[in-house]
């Protein structure tokens, strides 16, 4: 069996030792506690039918057409008052999770003298599609994790830009292995 | 009372809701089946009230499955209308992250970021 | 108290604004203060032969409609508005002497936390003293009263910030 097999089998493999589905992690819940203001968005499949159904406008035609696909939108977003009101263990648990070789960080940031960080990971299906997006948004006063759960083309990214300011996003093609490309 | 509680004042005066809400609340009520007319008291057992109760109770059968038709259409509009709200501000946050991640990429300029990283 | 369509109606009409305006200021949108406002006209109904009096009916909606907005919030599990300019008005009734600026001040009572929201909107709406609030939403009156002052405090702050400029 070639590397690129072995690899396939081993993320065959692997994915199976991996939960499916993202956890948010129960520590986070202690952090609406502390926060002044908290976002705490959970949307299953079922929601989501049910709110795509109700988008009939004009303005919705694109949000609707992305949402229809997705088993899932979940948003954490925690505002403090004071700086140091929570730490890298409470995000642990999520980045524990996204080291599995379902996901991939695209994008790391770190601004040491801010003390903010950005990191985007998108986890890719088995024909290398995107099917998954995380983003952890961790300022000194606000922490935000959001998990896009299902299909996503970048070009359903671009299309919201108008609406919800989402950026152009090039997300690097990943090397295909070369006996899938033979017909 | 000083300038901020004037302006909370005015700012939070009661309103009317929409044009027609207690009408409304009347026709629901007589969906739902709840009984309007007024209560005049009569011995519990005697034989009209029987044969009254048993009318009403045909009638509340029949009226029920519609209201809870009705019923459900309307709570699965309000449960769908606070997911699309929902659907919206969550994708309307998840723009605002990307755009500062992209700004942090462009601001930082590949400093201490991961390979491949692009936005 | 006599219940008949009428009568009721009568009653209806005379605390329908209170009821849709504690629900509304509270959550900031007018649908889901109406549907929550009809469902507490429809518990009123069944409640009304255990209610004494008319001011014992005002105290008993006010409590209900507050409590029912708060849980609301909860099960949506929506705690904060991102942009508040996204937030959308109602359609109104009021002709406003500066519609621009109280939509703001609308705004900004609507990002304070849920307690303090509710707190704030039965002061300024109803005009409820901190121990009468305090019985509605289950406080104690010191409670009350330093989530008032704070609330207030902060609310001055994003005000100025907004106006760009002092409000005493």
């Amino acid at each position: 069996m070639n590397r690129i097999g072995v690899s396939l089998a081993l993320l065959i493999l692997t994915a199976g030792a991996w939960p499916q589905q993202l956890k948010m992690p129960v520590n986070l819940d202690r952090l609406a506690a502390k926060a002044s203001e908290t976002t705490d968005i959970t949307l299953n499949g079922r929601m989501l039918q049910l709110a795509a159904k109700f988008m009939n406008d004009q303005d919705d035609a694109e949000a609707r057409s992305l949402v229809k696909k997705l088993r899932g939108i979940y948003v954490r977003s925690f505002q403090f008052e004071d700086e140091g009101e929570y730490s890298d263990s409470d995000i642990e648990s999520v980045r524990s999770q996204l080291r599995s070789p379902l996901w991939e960080k695209i994008v790391g940031v770190r601004s040491k003298r801010e003390g903010e960080n950005a990191e985007i990971y998108f986890k890719g299906d088995a024909s290398n599609q995107i099917d998954g997006l995380v983003i952890i948004a961790a300022d000194p006063k606000e922490l935000t994790i959001i998990h896009i759960d299902g299909p996503l083309d970048p070009s359903d990214l671009e299309k919201l830009g108008g609406d919800f300011g989402v950026p152009r996003v090039h997300i690097p093609a990943k090397p295909k292995p070369a006996k899938a490309d033979a017909p | 009372m000083n300038q901020m509680d004037e302006k909370l004042k005015r700012a939070l005066r009661r309103r009317n809701p929409s044009t027609g809400f207690a009408d409304r609340l009347l026709a629901r009520m007589a969906v739902d089946g709840i009984d309007m007319t007024p209560r005049i008291e009569r011995p519990k057992w005697s034989w009209p009230t029987l044969r009254w109760a048993a009318i009403v109770t045909v009638i509340a059968i029949t009226v029920t499955g519609i209201s809870y038709r009705v019923h459900v259409h309307r709570s699965q509009e309000a449960e769908a209308r606070i997911a699309k709200q929902q659907v919206m501000l969550a994708l309307r946050i998840t723009g605002a992250k990307l755009r500062i991640a992209r700004d942090k990429v462009k601001a930082v300029g590949g400093e201490q970021t991961t390979p491949g990283d692009t936005l | 108290m006599t219940q008949n369509a009428g009568r009721f109606a009568e009653l209806v009409r005379e605390h329908q604004a209170m009821v849709f305006s504690i629900a509304f200021h509270f959550l900031h949108d007018s649908a889901v203060a109406e549907e929550l406002s009809q469902d507490v006209f429809l518990s009123l109904y069944r409640e009304l032969p255990r209610l004494e009096s008319p001011s014992h009916v005002k105290f008993w909606l006010r409590k209900v409609i507050s409590h029912r907005a708060m849980d609301y919030m909860r099960t949506i599990r929506r705690r904060r508005e991102l942009a508040l300019e996204q937030i959308p008005e109602p359609i109104g009734d009021a002709k406003l002497a500066d519609p621009l600026l109280e939509a703001s001040v609308r705004k900004l009572v609507a990002s304070l936390p849920h307690q303090a929201r509710m707190i704030v909107v039965l002061r300024y709406q109803e005009d409820m003293e901190p121990h009468e609030i305090g019985k509605v939403v289950g406080l104690p009156t010191a409670t009350v009263k330093s989530r008032l002052h704070r609330s207030l405090a902060v609310l001055r702050g994003k005000a100025e910030r907004l106006m760009g400029g002092p409000i005493r």
